[in-house]
């Protein structure tokens, strides 16, 4: 291999894309073999990777524009084959993924840099590198997938180190509680995403985006007839509506804070939650095949973002109140989705992502802030939200109060109507059938203790 | 080779009744678990070399036998044997677990090798009698005697009897026994319990029930009673959905362990049933996750179990990870394999399992994602239980995974790690056994719009 063929476009995105993979290898295999290393040389292989990856990133971008090519496709071949089923091993870049890579690579290496100092001393300071890295590379594997399945790795791997930074100090039972319940929301809405890739290869003999789609995006189409465009646009939101945290769905958000705030800030300031967009943008093709999917996209958006408001002005943390400006950003960005305003969902995407991270990695001094503006302004910090008085009633504000207040009632719904019958259904047939064995037969009951 | 395989670990399970030293007992049953592994290794190189994919035993040609469905699982059971063993804590390996591993290693061995009936029913049967006959605490409950003692009952008809009526509804009734789809969920599950916990899971993980469904049913009932087969799937479908429900009311750990084991191997058998290559192969794939994980994820339990006197909470969080974080690595690599983890067998497996189901039983196929992911989050649930939260035990009284144990679970899961990064390798070694339990017939075409 020479220094020239490290330089073509397609290996500078396999560099990009498998940098943080290497290093993830690096430092997990280190601690199996029972040596960590200390904190100035797992940061300092973060920054090199990071680095590594973005140079790689930007000369790749450089080479893109002089010969004018608008996507780059590295490998080829199956990596998965059996009958008809085939998982191609191979990442690409176009017009839509490359923002949002760039994106990638920027942030998590901020994060990075960030975290070295936030986490210092931390006992989990080894583990949250392994975590993240694995991360970045989840993350750039689901913008750079070549098809619906490889995109899929990358979507699970992101759940991972997802619930696993959340419940990133496990010595406490409330952020393992929280990252239990997070796992359930992700793992619940991945069946949608898992049953529309699977209609999708059913439909168009394969999920490779090449395959499905015809032309470049954003102005690509997609031959499906209007009753599958919207069962596939549907389930392809269900899972978005996971991810990106939307109406009903957005109760783990706040549960996520219990991670540190560096990993708040990637996973549902940055990169994690825009996952769900992105997987939107990406089958665009088929909502807008389907006017019914679409309608549904607006509909949740625009319900997100009102609900994402609400809960926002009256959370009393400053986490929480991020948590749910994401979960409104999120919300308009999933309307103009909706509404085939592409390039506007990209660049909301983009700005949207990098104020957030901004915010969460100041919230931790929110409250120092906030003194240093009231001093600034002479201690006439005016109140926001003036609106809903002139607009509103006493008793409708006092109604929305207690509707954001209780997070639109959201987790009760889905406690009461999913969760609590799905449980005493499963408790009612463990009595029935203990009923039925004859006695001195059933199992169960048994302690842990022999 | 294949009979030398069989009879050496029942020549060392004689040693270890007999034997007064109890170091030297394992010694000698592990290296005889080494030499079964090797002989099985080599059977299998023969079987992938031979242009037929048949070998039958050089001694006893006319009984024993093996071909790309049985050679692989003769590989994997006696690994899985020595991965227990090498990784089982002192306090459980006595004489007793040591002879009875060796028994059910060459029993299982024999009902994979079997070239004809009545020996292939020998072995089912030995294979359970330790569990069956024992009493006290290495004995199972009532009911896990009740059924699978109907599963020998049921083979025993089946053989006895023969042909395409009764004969085939008892050989199904005997897989379905040995497997636990519904109604036989309950009395499968309930053998993982007590401190016949290890050898119990050895029993299980022999998945025997599908080997019987693989290598005799679906190819009868394709020939016979092709509809019933649709219908076999969706028992099959609807038995692992609802031992994931159930799981939802389990209070202790080995019972949730026992319901995600006893779903999935539910959907392996779904899988099976499908006659497509996709499900038939993702099925395959995923019985060597299943079989490996349940392995590593039970070590792992057993061993915190004889460390903390058994003092581990089923609900709460016993908070482990402070003091055994290599344990909850291992744990966890296991359990979300198991869930489909991307880089390990489990992702493939599942995948492919899933996309069979859903070609094969159209949108009712949705159900076995439904019941993955619910199994996903169980196993996630258990991980949290085991090792989050606040440590019941102070972290200097619990020794972390000792370098056998590090050494035997981590190979295991090396394997399917390995197997997940080039999954085209697994694939391959399998579609033998995929042509072989498809047949002539062609494959299913999806029932969906």
């Amino acid at each position: 291999m020479t220094f020239e063929s490290l330089l073509t476009p397609q290996s500078l995105l396999v560099i990009t894309v498998f940098a943080s993979a290497l290093a993830f290898l690096l430092l997990a295999t280190a601690w199996l073999l029972g040596w960590v290393p200390p904190e100035k040389a797992v940061a300092r292989l973060a920054n090199t990777t990071f680095s590594i990856s973005l140079v790689a990133l930007l000369i790749m971008m450089v080479r893109m524009f002089r010969t004018g090519a608008t996507s780059v496709t590295a490998g080829s071949g199956n990596w998965l084959e059996v009958h008809e089923f085939r998982i191609p091993i191979a990442v690409f870049v176009d017009l839509l993924s490359l923002p949002l890579v760039t994106l990638a690579v920027v942030l998590v290496g901020t994060v990075a840099v960030f975290a070295r100092r936030y986490l210092h001393r931390d006992p989990g300071f080894h583990r949250f590198y392994i975590l993240l890295h694995l991360f970045a590379f989840a993350a750039l594997l689901v913008f750079t997938a070549a098809s619906f399945d490889l995109l899929i790795g990358g979507w699970e791997l992101i759940c991972v180190t997802s619930v696993l930074l959340i419940a990133f100090f496990q010595h406490r039972s409330g952020p393992a509680r929280n990252s239990i319940r997070v796992f359930a929301t992700y793992r619940a809405c991945d069946v949608g995403l898992i049953v529309g890739a699977f209609l999708l290869h059913h439909a168009t003999g394969s999920t490779r985006y090449s395959e499905v789609f015809q032309g470049n995006w954003p102005n690509q189409t997609v031959e499906l007839s209007g009753g599958l465009a919207t069962a596939i646009g549907c389930l392809l939101l269900l899972a978005a509506m996971g991810k990106s945290a939307q109406v009903p769905f957005s109760g783990w958000m706040p549960r996520a804070m219990e991670g540190p705030t560096p990993s708040s800030a990637i996973f549902y300031g940055a990169i994690s939650v825009h996952a769900g967009a992105y997987l939107l943008l990406r089958a665009q093709p088929i909502l807008a095949a389907s006017p019914v999917a679409s309608a549904v996209v607006i509909l949740v958006g625009l319900c997100s973002a009102l609900h994402g408001t609400l809960v926002a002005r009256v959370s009393t943390d400053a986490k929480t109140a991020l948590a749910y400006s994401s979960v409104s950003q999120l919300g308009l960005i999933l309307a103009e989705i909706g509404l085939g305003l592409s390039w506007l969902a990209v660049a909301h995407i983009v700005g949207h992502a990098i104020v957030r991270t901004l915010q969460f990695l100041k919230a931790p001094s929110a409250l120092h802030e906030h003194h240093g503006m009231h001093a600034a302004s002479g201690g006439h910090l005016g109140p926001t939200g003036r609106h809903y008085h002139l607009l509103l009633p006493a008793s409708a504000r006092l109604w929305l109060y207690r509707l954001g207040f209780d997070r639109g009632h959201l987790d009760t719904a889905l406690e009461r109507g999913f969760e609590a019958p799905l449980r005493r259904f499963a408790g009612r047939i463990r009595t029935l059938e203990q009923a039925l064995l004859p006695a001195g037969t059933a199992p169960g009951g048994s302690s842990s203790r022999d | 080779m294949i009979s030398v395989s069989i009879i050496l670990p029942l020549l060392a399970a004689a040693f270890a009744l007999r034997s007064t030293r109890i170091a030297q007992a394992r010694n000698v049953t592990l290296a005889a678990l080494a030499a079964t592994l090797a002989l099985s290794a080599w059977t299998l190189t023969e079987v992938l070399r031979g242009t037929g994919g048949f070998l039958p035993d050089s001694a006893l040609r006319a009984w024993l036998a093996a071909d790309n469905l049985s050679a692989v699982l003769m590989v994997l059971f006696p690994a899985l044997a020595l991965v227990t063993v090498a990784a089982a804590p002192q306090r459980d390996t006595d004489r007793h677990f040591l002879a009875i591993t060796l028994a059910v290693v060459s029993a299982t061995l024999t009902t994979y090798a079997a070239r004809n009936n009545f020996l292939m029913l020998a072995a089912w049967t030995t294979a359970l009698l330790p569990c069956i006959l024992g009493s006290g605490r290495r004995g199972w409950p009532t009911l896990s005697r009740c059924t699978l003692g109907a599963s020998c009952v049921a083979l025993a008809v089946a053989f006895a009897v023969g042909g395409s009526g009764v004969g085939l509804v008892a050989l199904v009734l005997a897989a379905i026994l040995r497997t636990g789809l519904f109604p036989a969920h309950r009395g499968v599950a309930a053998t993982l319990g007590g401190s016949g916990l290890l050898p119990s899971a050895l029993v299980m993980n022999s998945f025997p029930g599908l080997y019987l469904l693989a290598r005799m049913v679906v190819p009868q009932l394709a020939a016979e009673a092709p509809h019933l087969l649709p219908w076999l799937g969706v028992l099959a479908l609807l038995s692992c959905l609802l031992m994931a429900i159930l799981a939802l009311a389990e209070k202790t750990v080995e019972g949730l362990l026992a319901s995600v084991f006893v779903s999935q191997a539910c959907a392996l058998f779904a899988g099976l049933t499908t006659r497509t290559p996709e499900g038939i192969t993702g099925a395959l794939l995923q019985w060597l996750v299943l079989a490996i994980c349940s392995t590593v994820m039970l070590s792992v339990y057993r061993a915190l179990h004889a460390r903390t006197d058994g003092d581990i909470a089923g609900s709460g969080f016993n908070g482990f990870a402070a003091a055994a974080p290599r344990f909850a690595v291992l744990f966890a690599l296991a359990a979300l394999a198991l869930a489909g983890l991307p880089g390990t067998l489990g992702f493939s497996g599942e995948d492919l399992l899933m996309h069979g189901a859903l070609v094969a039983h159209g949108w009712f196929g949705v159900v076995l994602p439904v019941a993955i992911a619910l199994n996903a989050w169980h196993v996630y649930r258990l991980f949290a239980v085991l090792f989050m939260g606040e440590p019941r035990i102070a972290p200097v009284n619990l020794r972390d995974a000792l370098p056998r144990e590090r050494l035997s679970l981590f190979a295991a899961l090396a394997i399917l790690i390995w197997l997940g990064l080039v999954p085209g390798h697994a694939v391959q070694l399998r579609d033998p056994a995929v042509r072989l339990i498809l047949g002539s017939e062609p494959a299913v075409t999806s029932s969906l719009p």
